[in-house]
């Protein structure tokens, strides 16, 4: 199919280009966020505490650089000359400490001393400026030196050194200028051999792209330091810049694995299916499209993104191509239909599927966590807009160049062994006890840590936990953060927490209110202070006369010199040093306008949380974070939601599954195949060793929602093809197959993600959409076989193959079958009766195999007397059955009811011997000594020897199957068009029937391509018969018969039109001397006429027009057991 | 360790300073070359029990311009008890009776009590090391505490320059020389080399070996009115 089929019109073109608005605003709003703790929900406590402190406290700011060596002089030496590389980069580094750094500048440490003297309260003040007196400086020298004459203490040794004014004794906060002034345990671990370096970035970084280029500005200086110093050390990074650049550059990684990946799975399952370059081009462009948009609507929508809900990508990518396969495998299939047709046939089917998965994934926005929520709104989103895609753009450009699909010889195959519904039932029960057995040691683990919002592989990570285990920081406190609108609130609040926290006995609060500033003191101290300040030169003085070094007096000179400084700011004033900055940005930050203090609470690890300590925390507005409480608390939230979640999944899905199957069985037969499925995954999940955890619990809705489809698609299929299993994997079978392998390859390629939750759920997606896709296509057949057991032909559009197949416009001929079994065909004319639309339970394969079977070993008369007793019992016992006889009958007899019942009791003594002929001929015994008669068959010879192929069309009237061995004899090969029979094998038992005759069956209705082939073979001069008065619905116009409209099929009339073959009426009654064949004159037309429906319908009207006498000649052989007429007429008493 | 609040006070430093100050004079050792030096030094403590001396104490400190001296004494009683007295009177006061450890404070009427039993922190370990040091039994037991640095003789001494092998004891005291007489091996002298440059010399007389000692001296010598705390290690 070469031919263009469409043109859009401009004013569509406009409308598609209005679609661009909404998208570059999207595009431009577009930012993304690698924050993981930004996936959670924010209204949690616990989640705001760890927001807080990630974003404020842990090391946001700093690049931890960890130093091992051998040994201690080794780790303390690279540490030192690492710092100092990384200081030499001033335009790079602000400051790198690998050592407390007041141990580094006596000055800056001073300068803290002498604010957090400002911060007690005056009196204490006083008392200290007291001890310095003039009166009394000298007796405090004295005492001094006498300390360090006789103290064992060294803290007593190493402060009165440094500071013999005993400045550094602070009541208030304590504890001596230790607390300050040490603080090796950040630095170095126990043994020496492992340090740590603090690097604060001289700029401040932005987003997660400044922070990477950043950090390899870093590692490249480290990089050059370790290559002129070749230092046997070993260096790692952590701390915010470090998790910032590696969070962000793993996901845009991944992100591109996982596209690449889905991208090149689902063009080689395109290529093996189709193997055309350019639809996959354009298939290709139009999916990184989608994905593009998806991200637009994403940035119109939220703004911002977070890398991990991007992971969507590689899901929508999966999803949005099935609506491309489904479309094109269309397109093949019906060769010389215009876009508009093949999209109104498949744009149901798309368009429902488009809405249940994107519901499906739309609900993730109930599961309680925002990521999943912003993924699966993202989902949905691009579904959606994946489904208007692939309908619209799609079609204009892939499907100029799809190709025809191949001639269905494979129809004429082997009947299927019944040892496949064994196998199935087999493997169904195999899987069930299985799964039993594995799940009876134990259900899958639910786990309750944080470890899947973690990356899966994260050196900064480990780096981390190193640190923490090489410092001595096995057993985290709780970090407790207390906002505040200013200094005065932030302090109000730690002495409120404090005084509440009291009460928990097994939980010890460390309170940071001793480096908080407190306006209320400063402002009296600070006349004090500037006092003391003047005196430094006489302190000076007296500390020298003394016997004390400079050295002693620098940390004095420091503090004096503060105190002056600040007896002008107005409070609250803070230290501005680095070392004053290095040490209160450890539990003091700016929130907004705000303030934020870190403080800790320290819980045994063996006891329980008490009662109420978390209220209390948040009743002063405070915040805890804790991780080991997250992942507790996220649990409890999506462990509760996820139940709710999954009944709403079901019963979308099963409202649903109602409106298109309308048969509770076959939504039941649903809901089983998902849920062996979903046994199976739990089997494997235990046998694997995997677990639930917070990201993947929500895999269950996104597995019903996804594996729903197939289901759907496999029962529509089976109705299609009478429940013959091969022929639904066949044609179906592929396109599922295509659209479960790109959407496992979508969820799967999630399990490469760096984030291990994300990765997990991949992992348990793809392996439960696998079970569904397994067990719908391979085990559903049996079970729906079994307790789904009315197959229908369907005539609503439900799914493209079912669209297709019923607009084909052929009437099987083949199929007569028996009237039992009319209902095969729904009819075209609606049914009046209970019974018209189910089958005779007795069509059935087993029985007819049975027949045929006995009537080799009966004698003809034997069997034909059995047969009447037979349709005389079923007669008497179907009550129903006779009445639809009888109206249908009525108008070929003016509607005398009398006589209309007569011919209907001679209609089931006609049919007894009817199928009775039949089973011998399809035993392959010899029925040629049952014609008696032969007429027209020159009429016959004349048209075939046109070589434009010949038509015979024929009502259900006499035994039109013994046309096949006649015209065989005669040297001509029939091709018989039929519906697939309903059951397992039926079909193919009834075609290996005929083939014994050399006449060929073509099944319409499981193949989408039967159309073609009945063309092509009568343009080749092949002979098809075909049946004329009772067409499926979309083949079925209305015409006149008796009087009465009609539907018949227009099948002759298209055939005519496509082919110009010759078209002759037939019939084969069965008289008293045996059969009758008689051929009736050709039916001329003109093909030019038959370009119109009208045309077509006129020359339908022209054939039926011709069958009715025959009909009312033969009206006892007539054989509708469903109803024929639309506007049956009222039936006339007897 | 709490990283988010202001860290404790470094208490655990303390001991370390203090079984300095308390060991140091008791790491003799003797000989001229080392391992004579050792084998001479380890051969003499064979039948130390007891052992008593007076000692003068000079703290040379950077932060004063004239060096600080202190008397005091020293009475040992292997395995685990020793008294220490600084000052005359005595101002500070160090007592180990098995796991127990006192410092006083007479003059401040304050004393601190550090209980040795327990798992305690490594570098609280060490410390205790050396006191086992002082009076080492074999020369394996001395290198797994030190690292012998240097064995030198000036003018009729052997001086042993030990390095403690754990880093955090290192981080305290870099360094303890050993002053032993070349005759007897008898302990001469010790001093401890701290971080600043400061240093901490004993130099011991009088000294007695096996001397007879009650073990009530070794006893806490806390009056009623003293404050007692005990700090953590």
């Amino acid at each position: 199919m070469t031919a263009p089929r469409e043109q859009s019109t401009p004013s569509r073109r406009w409308l598609w280009l209005l679609l661009a608005v909404p998208l570059v605003t999207g595009l431009i709003r577009l930012r993304f966020d690698a924050q993981v703790l930004n996936l959670l929900p924010a209204d949690l406590p616990v989640v705001r505490g760890l927001k807080l402190y990630q974003e404020h406290f842990q090391s946001a700011r700093d690049l931890i650089v960890t130093v091992r060596a051998a040994d201690a002089d080794r780790a303390t030496a690279a540490a030192r000359a690492l710092a100092e590389a990384l200081r030499a980069e001033s335009n790079l580094v602000a400051s790198a400490f690998w050592q407390p750094p007041f141990q580094e500048s006596a000055r800056e440490t001073g300068t803290l001393l002498a604010w957090l003297w400002l911060n007690e309260p005056p009196e204490r003040f006083a008392e200290m400026a007291h001890r310095l007196a003039p009166d009394r400086i000298g007796a405090l020298l004295r005492a001094a030196r006498e300390d360090l004459a006789t103290s064992l203490s060294p803290e007593v040794l190493g402060r009165l050194g440094y500071d013999p004014l005993g400045l550094t004794h602070l009541p208030d906060v304590g504890r001596g200028a230790g607390a300050f002034t040490e603080g090796s345990e950040w630095f170095a671990s126990a043994d020496g051999t492992f340090r740590v370096v603090f690097v604060r970035p001289r700029a401040e970084l932005a987003n997660y792209r400044e922070t990477a280029n950043w950090l390899d500005a870093v590692r490249s200086v480290i990089a050059t330091w370790r290559a002129q110093t070749t230092p046997d050390v070993a260096v790692h990074f952590t701390g915010g810049p470090a998790f910032v650049a590696e969070i962000a550059t793993g996901m845009e990684h991944d992100l591109r694995q996982s596209l690449a990946g889905t991208f090149l799975i689902i063009a080689a399952l395109f290529w093996w299916a189709h193997r055309r370059w350019l639809p996959l081009i354009w298939l290709s462009a139009l999916l990184a499209t989608l994905v593009v948009a998806t991200m637009a609507l994403g940035g119109l929508v939220f703004g911002e993104l977070n890398v991990v809900s991007l992971g969507f990508a590689a899901v929508l990518l999966g999803l949005g191509v099935d609506y491309a396969l489904v479309l094109y495998q269309e397109a093949r299939a019906t060769p010389g239909r215009n876009f508009a047709e093949i999209r109104r046939t498949v744009a149901p089917g798309i368009w429902w599927s488009a809405l249940t998965t994107s519901g499906a994934f739309f609900l993730l926005n109930f599961a309680g966590l925002p990521g999943l929520s912003q993924l699966g709104t993202l989902v949905a989103m691009g579904v959606l807009l994946a489904a208007a895609v692939m309908l619209y753009p799609f079609p204009l450009v892939a499907l100029r160049v799809a190709p025809a699909c191949d001639a269905t010889t494979s129809e004429i195959e082997s009947p299927p062994r019944r040892t496949r519904s064994r196998l199935a039932w087999l493997a169904t029960a195999v899987l069930l006890a299985g799964s039993l057995i594995v799940l009876g040691r134990g259900w899958p683990p639910v786990h309750h840590g944080t470890e899947p919002l973690q990356p899966l592989d994260s050196p900064a990570a480990t780096a981390l936990q190193e640190m923490e285990a090489e410092l001595g920081r096995g057993n985290e406190p709780v970090a407790v953060l207390v906002p505040g609108r200013d200094e005065s609130q932030v302090i109000a609040r730690l002495e409120r927490l404090q005084a509440d926290l009291a009460r928990f006995t097994n939980a010890t609060f460390t309170s940071s209110a001793t480096l908080w500033p407190r306006p209320e003191r400063q402002r009296p101290n600070q006349a004090l202070a500037a006092e003391l300040g003047n005196r430094a030169d006489e302190l000076r003085a007296a500390v020298t006369n003394a016997g004390f070094t400079p050295a002693a007096w620098t940390l004095a000179d420091a503090m004096l010199a503060a105190w002056r400084d600040w007896s002008v700011a107005s409070p609250p004033f803070w230290p501005t040093n680095a070392a004053c900055r290095w040490l209160l940005d450890k539990s003091i930050a700016r929130d907004g306008d705000g303030w934020l203090a870190l403080s800790s609470l320290a819980l045994p690890s063996d006891a329980s949380v008490p009662d109420g300590l978390w209220r209390a925390i948040e009743n002063v507005g405070a915040s805890a974070a804790s991780w080991p409480r997250l992942g507790e608390a996220l649990l409890d939230r999506v462990e509760g939601r996820v139940g709710w979640l999954l009944l709403a999944m079901i019963a979308l899905l099963a409202g649903c599954l109602a409106v298109a199957f309308r048969r509770p069985a076959e939504v039941v037969l649903s809901g089983v195949t998902l849920g062996l499925s979903f046994l199976v995954l739990l089997a494997i999940m235990r046998g694997a060793g995997w677990s639930w955890n917070l990201m993947n619990l929500t895999a269950l809705p996104l597995m019903l929602g996804a594996g729903v489809d197939y289901t759907l698609h496999v029962q529509l299929a089976l109705r299609r093809h009478g429940g013959n299993p091969r022929a639904m994997r066949r044609v179906t079978g592929k396109a599922i197959f295509l659209c479960a392998a790109t959407t496992i390859a979508g969820f799967g390629s999630l399990y490469w993600s760096g984030n291990a939750g994300l990765a997990s759920l991949g992992q348990i997606c793809a392996v439960g959409i696998s079970c569904v896709f397994l067990t719908a296509l391979y085990l559903l057949p049996a079970w729906w076989q079994a307790f789904a057991v009315q197959p229908l032909v369907t005539t609503a559009a439900a799914t493209p193959d079912a669209a297709l197949a019923s607009r084909l416009p052929l009437a099987p001929a083949g199929n007569d079958a028996s009237a039992v079994s009319a209902s095969m065909s729904q009819p075209a004319n609606g049914t009046r009766n209970g019974v018209a639309g189910s089958p005779s339970k007795f069509y059935r394969s087993e029985l007819w195999r049975a027949a045929l079977l006995v009537v080799r070993v009966l004698p003809a008369w034997l069997l034909a007397g059995l047969a009447r007793i037979g349709a005389a019992v079923y007669r008497q016992l179907h009550r129903d059955r006779r009445e639809i006889a009888v109206e249908n009958l009525l108008p070929v007899v003016a509607g005398d009811r009398a006589q209309a019942e007569h011919l209907a009791r001679r209609l089931f003594a006609q049919f007894a011997c009817k199928l009775a002929d039949l089973w011998r001929f399809e035993a392959g015994l010899d029925v040629a000594g049952q014609f008696c008669e032969l007429s027209g068959w020159e009429m016959f010879e004349t048209a075939q020897a046109r070589g434009r192929g010949v038509l015979l069309v024929t009502p259900h009237l006499g035994n039109w199957e013994l046309g096949g061995p006649l015209l065989s004899a005669r040297g001509v090969r029939l091709l018989v068009i039929t519906q697939a029979e309903p059951g397992d094998g039926f079909t193919e038992l009834r075609q290996a029937s005929r083939a014994r005759w050399g006449i060929e069956t073509l099944v319409i209705g499981r193949d989408a391509f039967a159309f073609v082939e009945v063309i092509k073979r009568l343009q080749e001069g092949a002979t098809v018969a075909i049946l004329v008065d009772r067409p499926p619905v979309p083949s079925g116009v209305t015409v006149e018969l008796f009087g009465r409209p009609f539907k018949a099929s227009i099948a002759a009339a298209e055939l005519a039109r496509a082919t110009g073959c010759a078209v002759l009426g037939v019939s084969l009654p069965r008289t008293p001397r045996g059969y009758a064949a008689h051929v009736l004159p050709e039916f001329a037309y003109d093909r030019e006429t038959l370009g119109s429906r009208a045309g077509r319908i006129a020359f339908t009207q022209e054939i039926l027009r011709a069958f009715e006498p025959i009909i009312r000649e033969h009206a006892d052989q007539w054989y509708h057991f469903v109803p024929v007429w639309p506007d049956p007429q009222p039936a006339p008493k007897p | 360790m709490n990283r988010f609040a202001l860290k404790p006070v470094r208490i655990g430093a303390r001991p370390l300073m203090i079984a300095a100050l308390v060991l140091a004079p008791t790491l003799a050792l003797r000989a001229l070359d080392a391992d004579a030096v050792l084998a001479g030094w380890f051969a003499s403590q064979t039948n130390l029990h007891t052992w008593s001396a007076k000692f003068t104490q000079t703290r040379t400190l950077k932060a004063l311009s004239q060096p600080l001296q202190t008397t005091g004494r020293i009475w040992v009683a292997l395995p685990d008890r020793f008294r220490w007295e600084l000052g005359d009177p005595p101002q500070t006061v160090a007592a180990r009776r098995g796991d127990e450890l006192v410092i006083a404070y007479p003059r401040l009427k304050r004393a601190e009590r550090y209980s040795l039993g327990g798992s305690q922190p490594k570098p609280w370990k060490d410390a205790l090391a050396l006191l086992e040091a002082g009076f080492p039994r074999s020369r394996a037991e001395l290198e797994s505490r030190f690292r012998i640095a240097s064995v030198t003789e000036t003018n009729a001494t052997y001086v042993v320059a030990l390095q403690p092998r754990a880093a955090a004891t290192r981080h305290f005291l870099p360094e303890i020389q050993v002053s032993l007489a070349t005759n007897d091996f008898s302990l001469l002298a010790t001093q401890v080399g701290f971080p600043d440059g400061s240093t901490l010399r004993n130099d011991y007389r009088a000294a007695q070996v096996n001397p007879a000692l009650d073990d009530a001296r070794f006893a806490p010598p806390i009056d009623a009115d003293f404050k007692v705390t005990e700090p953590a290690p």
